[in-house]
């Protein structure tokens, strides 16, 4: 019986550079052999899906992208899924940024998507602004006159010459605003000083960590739904079409998995350990 | 004291306001307030960008020249920020064809393979190096101590194992109000919007005061010293 306890007591005291290796192999295989876990979409996806499904063919779609390298595998997903979506529907999409970094994120995904997977012509059917230092004073700024902010693109073409920008003079003639956000500034900005005030359309992607943050506004029907961290980018992959997310989720889930049962084994330990302090 | 604290002062009321005003009465002159307010804290902040990378090129070469704590890192700073300056504002690394500025998200461009080859990876690692710290700090630290700490770690483990398909399978077979990923959603939704809200109206609140704090000259923290 002493055995058993002392070996409990041990593994809750196991060397944190086990706990690592254990993550890194709980992770690294599911990535290189996948499980094929089926992803389940969650009623939050299903409206974000559901909202931008709705817009009407031949709209313009403010994409903001508020995310850098460090969030990338969490929201660049979302932000491929999203323009195949908003691309399948024949819509119009206007991309632009609050972060530095966020303005290589959207060049990264039009590239790819807009450009080499749909053919589609820049400043037609899509446009990058890029960025704008300001923070939430830029959509201050776009809410009420766009081209004293962005009088041109991140090609240095003129506004006033894109076909897309015609008739877009502020953030109020965007049919639907998607942010795609890590942090500050972002969702919150967003519905704050544009989406609310003028009652645009709006939906969100935001990494797990935001969720808390940004779920009283979607509750509050303010946002559209949210797509939440990777298992939200996985459950909209799944209505539109599989992606990095969907393959990502096995290692996800697997890794969680691994954590409750160290932290059940920490607990087990601790109970044996409190148990024998207090006989 | 005129200079120092009167006339700061007599400036944040102004501006405050105005800012405010312009919420109330959105007609002209009014109305215009916010077009250039906007854009006057644009032109601020990108002043303040310059601001920020001297100071910083400053800081790290101090640094380096008193062979400070951790002095080599300094180094490897400021070769960053050199670098990615000279290849951001002169045409060094500029492809062909492609005019200067318009080369920072160009193919082909240095400062683009720096930003995706260099600044990208790195930037993620930091990122990824955050699931093994909190698997290891969760085994080490989550503990059953008291009720309270008890009823954040079972809402823990339900979240972590809800959001992910492992948690659908695993209760797969349980009535559905009982499964994880409606469990979890429920918790979400229900007791965790009611603290967010809660928190949230209590920002608010204290954001309306502190800001009627600073319009009024009631609070000077913003003016430096001991004001």
């Amino acid at each position: 019986m002493a055995g058993n306890n002392s070996f409990l007591v041990k593994m809750g005291q196991l060397d944190r550079r086990l706990v690592f290796v254990v993550i890194g192999i709980a992770v690294f295989l599911p990535l290189k052999f996948p499980i094929g876990l089926a992803v389940v979409t969650t009623p939050t996806t299903q409206d974000v899906f559901n909202a931008v499904d709705s817009i009407p063919e031949g709209s313009t779609v403010l994409v903001s992208f508020e995310y850098g390298p460090s969030t990338r595998p969490e929201i660049e997903p979302m932000a491929i899924t999203l323009l195949r979506q908003l691309f399948n529907e024949k819509q119009k999409v206007v991309a632009m940024a609050l972060w530095p970094d966020g303005q290589f994120m959207s060049t990264r995904v039009l590239e790819r998507i807009a450009d080499k997977e749909y053919g589609l012509k820049w400043g037609v059917d899509y446009v990058n602004l890029g960025y704008r230092p300001g923070q939430e004073a830029v959509i201050k700024g776009i809410a009420k006159d766009l081209r004293a902010n962005y009088n041109s693109d991140v090609r240095n073409n003129p506004v006033e010459d894109l076909p897309i920008m015609d008739g877009i003079y502020t953030v109020k003639d965007f049919d639907f605003i998607f942010s795609l956000s890590a942090g500050y500034p972002g969702t919150v900005e967003w519905v704050l000083y544009a989406a609310d005030p003028y009652g645009i359309p709006m939906s969100t992607g935001v990494t797990a960590i935001q969720v808390n943050e940004v779920i009283p506004y979607v509750k509050g029907g303010q946002i559209k739904g949210i797509l939440a961290g990777m298992s939200g980018a996985a459950e909209y992959e799944n209505l539109v079409k599989a992606g990095d997310a969907t393959r990502f989720m096995d290692a996800q889930s697997v890794a969680h998995f691994l954590i409750v049962l160290f932290i059940i084994l920490g607990n087990i330990s601790y109970l044996v350990q409190r148990r024998k302090q207090t006989a | 004291m005129l200079w120092k604290t009167q006339i700061p002062v007599a400036i944040v009321f102004a501006v405050g306001m105005l800012t405010l005003i312009q919420w109330f009465v959105p007609h002209w002159p009014f109305d215009q307030i916010q077009v250039h307010t906007t854009q006057w804290f644009d032109i601020i902040a990108v002043f303040a960008v310059i601001l920020g990378g001297l100071n910083l090129l400053k800081l790290q070469l101090q640094k380096v020249i008193s062979r400070g704590r951790d002095w080599p890192y300094a180094l490897v700073t400021i070769v960053g920020f050199l670098a990615m300056m000279v290849y951001g504002f002169s045409p060094v690394g500029v492809p062909e064809g492609i005019r200067l500025g318009d080369h920072l998200q160009a193919n082909g461009s240095h400062f683009r393979w720096m930003f995706f080859n260099v600044f990208t990876p790195l930037s993620a690692t930091m990122f990824a190096l955050l699931a093994f710290f909190v698997a290891s700090a969760s085994y080490r630290a989550f503990r059953v101590r008291n009720a309270e700490a008890t009823l954040l770690l079972v809402a823990g483990i339900i979240l972590m194992l809800g959001r992910v398909p492992l948690g659908a399978k695993m209760t797969a077979f349980l009535p559905h109000f009982m499964q994880l990923p409606t469990v979890q959603e429920w918790i979400y939704a229900v007791p965790n919007l009611a603290g967010a809200r809660a928190i949230m109206i209590g920002i608010g609140l204290g954001m309306v005061s502190t800001s009627l704090r600073f319009i009024l000259g009631i609070e000077k923290s913003f003016l430096g010293g001991d004001e």
